[in-house]
């Protein structure tokens, strides 16, 4: 695992991977990163993800499978416009490799902004929202007898009339939005979490379950277009030549057709799955759980469907796409507060409505505003580069697997991937998560967990308070409120 | 008297920072609660940030309308094979743009002169509005406790 110790000039493109899993080393990067140059928040990310192109594109740690998917699609896409095109085009009509050629594109377009991008993770919460929290938790069991353990974090909303319950996520430290789920692979929370597909190489969540969609829907087809033109060729040359002989032409892509055939079948099913959810408006997180099915009870109704399918299927694909709210690209800030900034050109800030109490003198209310409005300019100038989507490169294609066999035929826990060593690492955590849903939360993240992966359990959970606790070491403003806030609420 | 640049500098300190929370009563969109924070009570009127909170929601409402124009700017983007993103921004970006815009305003002109300071949403990961409370060290030591809860 190499720490993410890039803090020199980063070439475009120049792969750089960040593993922050357990290495110390991110936590000491920020306290010298004010003698290097500024760093990007990709590189003390929390999440246990990879960053390439110093930022622009995100996936998960274990890519393997994704890079799979490609060399499929490529390859048997490859061959067809090899070997069949030339042949079909003559015979029937040049429309087909052009078809083909378009949704070619389509995928690996598709594909690449599926797996490149952002899939709608929460940021960790900042150590100031996470000991508010704690103390509203706490001010909220206040009353409950000191002795038993406290009940699990949870909080109800109502929304639509369906009371809908928030969960605390442990690890980042934030009640959880409705929808929202707390990947293991990546150790992010997700927004409208779908699941983890390791054939893309990336949680599918609200950001790029459209791409997504359009991925399966378009590879279903290319699938379909390309098997189907086989068959016409070999149909056709055996019409000339005879069956074998014709079967005897380049017959090193056959075993490639007939995974093409399996594939075929796999991703259609999924698609068509899939636009049973868009049409439902469900997760795949939420159908496996069942939790807006009838069986729960007569009263049970999804609360976010739009009530018919063509609005439910439109605001899913066509919906705003929100921004990212990781904000990989952005420098670091400076820890010293901006108090201390240096202060060219800044002017009093004269301000007549004193109307605040604060201080009887008047130097003090200048003061104040003085330095705010030194703090507040930094501050806001320093948006987030709202990071329009990644560059989707110039694609190779793949045929990916079925993600639905990796989702849906698991519904019962681990114990049955047929991965053994991931088995106990998966099962492992169940109890260290601390979470009280138990299989039922864990199952759709763990469930399609690819061969090989192993999260290694406990330190997981440690090293990640850790980074939460190193990041309110080196902010020194937030050091101070947080001295505050004990102060206060010791009061 | 005349406050040293540094003086003023070191003389206001932060108080404490209060988070008004998410509102998820209509569902996933962003939406936050108008609930008055005890903690705002001797600094800043009811009716001011009832207002800005309000006008915050209206901008997120908007930014996520699903309507004519997401339609097509969807349908756009699909055809274009998501690629259209790279010259144009959404329309959840321009929006974006105009709130942090209003929250800078709202700093300048009502929050900062009252010692608080706002936070935009986006950098909180949409969940919160901070806002950062700020109590003056006079060296008459009459700063006002009153962010105590």
């Amino acid at each position: 695992m190499t720490p993410g110790g890039g803090s020199g000039p980063m070439k475009d493109c120049e792969y750089s991977q960040i593993s922050t899993h357990s290495s110390s080393s991110p936590m000491e990067s920020p306290h010298k990163k004010k003698k290097s140059a500024p760093k990007r928040k990709w590189e003390v990310f929390p999440g246990r993800n990879k960053f390439f192109c110093n930022g622009r594109i995100m996936m998960a740690r274990q890519t393997g499978v994704f890079y799979l998917t490609l060399v499929l699609i490529l390859v048997t896409s490859g061959l067809f416009f090899a070997f069949d095109c030339p042949y079909l085009s003559e015979k029937i009509t040049p429309a087909i490799p052009a078809i083909g050629g378009i949704l070619f594109f389509f995928v690996m377009g598709t594909l690449l902004r599926t797996s490149f991008s952002d899939p709608g993770v929460l940021p960790r919460a900042t150590p100031d929202e996470a000991a508010d929290l704690e103390r509203q938790i706490d001010i909220a069991n206040g009353s409950s007898s000191g002795g038993y353990r406290p009940p699990p974090r949870t909080k109800e909303v109502i929304i639509n009339g369906q009371t809908v319950k928030l969960k605390y996520c442990f690890t980042c430290k934030i009640f959880r939005p409705p929808r929202a789920s707390h990947c293991s692979l990546c150790d992010n929370c997700v927004e409208r979490f779908d699941h983890h597909c390791p054939w893309v190489g990336n949680c599918v969540g609200k950001r790029n379950y459209r791409f997504f969609y359009m991925f399966i829907l378009s590879l279903s087809f290319l699938t379909v277009f390309i098997f189907a033109f086989v068959i016409t060729h070999v149909i056709l040359r055996s019409q000339q030549t005879g069956f074998l002989n014709a079967l005897k032409d380049s017959p090193a892509r056959y075993p490639f057709t007939v995974v093409c055939f399996f594939s075929v079948w796999s991703i259609v099913g999924l698609s068509g799955f899939h636009t049973y959810l868009i049409s439902s408006n469900q997760t795949t997180n939420e159908d496996i759980k069942g939790s807006w099915s009838n069986k729960r009870g007569k009263e049970n109704y999804n609360p976010y469907s739009y009530g018919n399918i063509f609005t439910n299927c439109c605001a899913a694909l066509c919906g705003p796409l929100s921004p990212s709210l990781i904000d990989r690209r952005g420098f670091i800030q400076p820890d010293t507060p901006q108090l201390a900034g240096p202060s060219n050109g800044i002017t009093m800030y004269g301000a007549t409505q004193s109307q605040s109490n604060m201080c009887d003198q008047d130097q003090c209310i200048q003061s104040t505003k003085f330095v705010l409005q030194a703090a507040a300019t930094p501050l806001l100038q320093s948006e987030p580069s709202i990071t329009s989507e990644e560059l989707p490169l110039p694609g190779k294609t793949s045929i990916s697997g079925p993600c639905a066999t990796l989702t849906l035929g698991q519904p019962t826990p681990p114990s049955s991937m047929p991965n053994l060593t991931s088995d106990t690492g998966l099962t492992d955590m169940i109890p260290l998560k601390e979470e009280h849903e138990g299989h039922q939360f864990l199952t759709p993240e763990e469930a399609p967990s690819p061969p090989g992966m192993l999260p290694s359990g406990s330190p997981i959970t440690h090293s990640h308070t850790m980074h939460v606790l190193s990041l309110a070491s080196q902010d020194s403003l937030h050091e101070d409120s947080v001295r505050g806030l004990v102060k206060l609420s010791s009061v | 008297q005349v406050h040293s640049l540094q003086e003023l500098r070191r003389s206001a300190s932060l108080a404490t920072k209060v988070f008004v929370q998410r509102d998820y009563s209509d569902g996933t969109t962003c939406q936050f609660q108008t609930k008055f924070p005890p903690e705002l009570e001797s600094r800043i009127e009811r009716q001011l940030f009832e207002e800005t909170v309000k006008t915050l929601n209206g901008f997120y409402a908007e930014a996520e309308k699903i309507g004519g124009s997401s339609y097509l700017e969807g349908c756009l983007a699909c055809a274009t094979a998501y690629f259209i993103f790279l010259c144009m921004e959404t329309h959840y970006e321009k929006v974006l743009k105009k709130i942090s815009k209003y929250i800078q305003d709202q700093n300048e002109k009502i929050y900062a002169p009252r010692g608080l300071l706002l936070t935009a949403p986006l950098e909180r990961g949409m969940r919160v509005i901070e806002i950062s409370i700020y109590e003056d060290r006079c060296s008459s030591g009459s700063s006002s406790s009153g962010s105590s809860s």
